[in-house]
């Protein structure tokens, strides 16, 4: 039951979309339903049979959501602190519903795990298309919305890779100095400076030096949010921060 | 592990790979999706989950009708059961849970009707 200028676009048009690059989603394309990340030896591993459990393909009677991930192709996007690569894939999710439950939308991602519940983890590079179901949704979805999906199916990493690199070359601080400077001038406060400077410390084994050092410490303080909108505002400054090196 | 390197950054793995997921950012939009999804909303492939929806939407038909021209029709010989019946239409029509609980928060104009809906069968 909808209004009367409701713009329906019907769940199996979004599915068809998505098969139009996915297929069948059970590997006999690059995209899939996720592999498990396996805690105890911090592997993600593609190859797990897709079970009622495991799967990642919903629909009931009034939406359907879709998650998918070329997990059999890690990117390499640099080193981690101990000389192993630091491995991504990419993924993307999709929603809709045809009777007004929810908007249409499709998110798109790299990311480096998915775990037994199917969190994601290590996403990078999140872009987001929603759709209201207005009168010139329909159009809206055949023009933008399928067209981005599939550009981002065929598209070829490099540009996130250069940007990462950039970013990983891109020293911005030397000093501890440096580092409160060019952490307060973007607006964190003093509490905020110490945390990331700290959290790069932690995981790193060093404090910010480059950029990406500096994007890994305010996406880490942004895991630490219980709220949602401090974490995505956190998140966004992240993200802006990288946007600007590529 | 086996590795080929189609181009210099790309890798096809035949096994698990280590990853640092202290890196980057957690999302848990999927989660919450797969934490409340009962078994018959979940499907095992595109293809099986396509055909549902497909199914249902080739068994529905779409109309615009006045909301004031909605009725319930409650019976006292079947009081199990209240018939919903739109203009245009002799059969009365089975709503979706879904659907049934959105004419129910549907604003009536001079109307009490989606109060008395929710008092009559509140696990119809």
């Amino acid at each position: 039951m909808t209004g009367p200028d409701y713009g329906r676009i019907w769940d199996h048009e979004l599915v068809a979309a998505v098969q139009g690059i996915a297929g069948n989603g059970t590997g006999d394309t690059r995209w899939k339903t996720p592999g498990v990340l396996d805690w105890a030896t911090m592997t993600h591993n593609p190859f797990v049979d897709v079970t009622a459990e495991t799967t990642t393909l919903y629909a009931s009677d009034r939406d359907v959501f879709l998650f998918l991930v070329d997990d059999t192709h890690p990117i390499e996007a640099g080193r981690l602190a101990d000389g192993s690569p630091d491995l991504y894939f990419r993924g993307f999710y999709a929603w809709n519903s045809e009777v007004g439950s929810k908007t249409l939308g499709i998110a798109s991602f790299y990311l480096r795990a998915v775990c037994q519940n199917r969190n994601l983890w290590g996403v990078e590079g999140f872009e987001e298309i929603a759709i209201r179901h207005s009168k010139y949704a329909a159009s809206r979805f055949a023009h933008e919305a399928a067209p981005a999906l599939t550009n981002f199916a065929n598209s070829s990493p490099a540009p996130f890779v250069v940007g990462i690199k950039a970013a990983r070359e891109r020293i911005v601080a030397g000093t501890h100095e440096d580092r409160e400077t060019f952490l307060r001038k973007r607006g964190f406060s003093r509490p905020e400076t110490a945390k990331i400077i700290e959290a790069v410390l932690n995981e790193e084994g060093h404090p910010p030096e480059s950029l990406f050092d500096f994007v890994q410490g305010i996406t880490a303080l942004a895991r630490s949010k219980a709220h949602q909108d401090t974490r995505l505002e956190l998140e966004g400054k992240a993200k802006r921060l990288l946007e600007r090196t590529a | 592990m086996t590795m080929m390197t189609p181009n210099p950054s790309e890798q096809v793995v035949s096994s698990g790979f280590r990853v640092d997921v202290s890196r980057g950012a957690r999302v848990g939009r999927v989660s919450s999706e797969w934490f409340s999804r009962p078994d018959d909303e979940r499907f095992l492939s595109l293809t099986t989950l396509h055909d549902a929806v497909r199914s249902r939407a080739d068994r529905a038909t779409a109309r615009t009708v006045e909301s004031r021209a909605v009725r319930v029709e409650a019976s006292r010989d079947n009081a199990e059961r209240l018939a919903l019946i739109v203009p245009g239409r002799d059969e009365p029509v089975s709503p979706t849970h879904w659907s049934f609980g959105q004419l129910c928060g549907h604003p009536w104009p001079g109307s009490t009707c989606n109060m008395a809906c929710c008092r009559i069968a509140p696990n119809w």
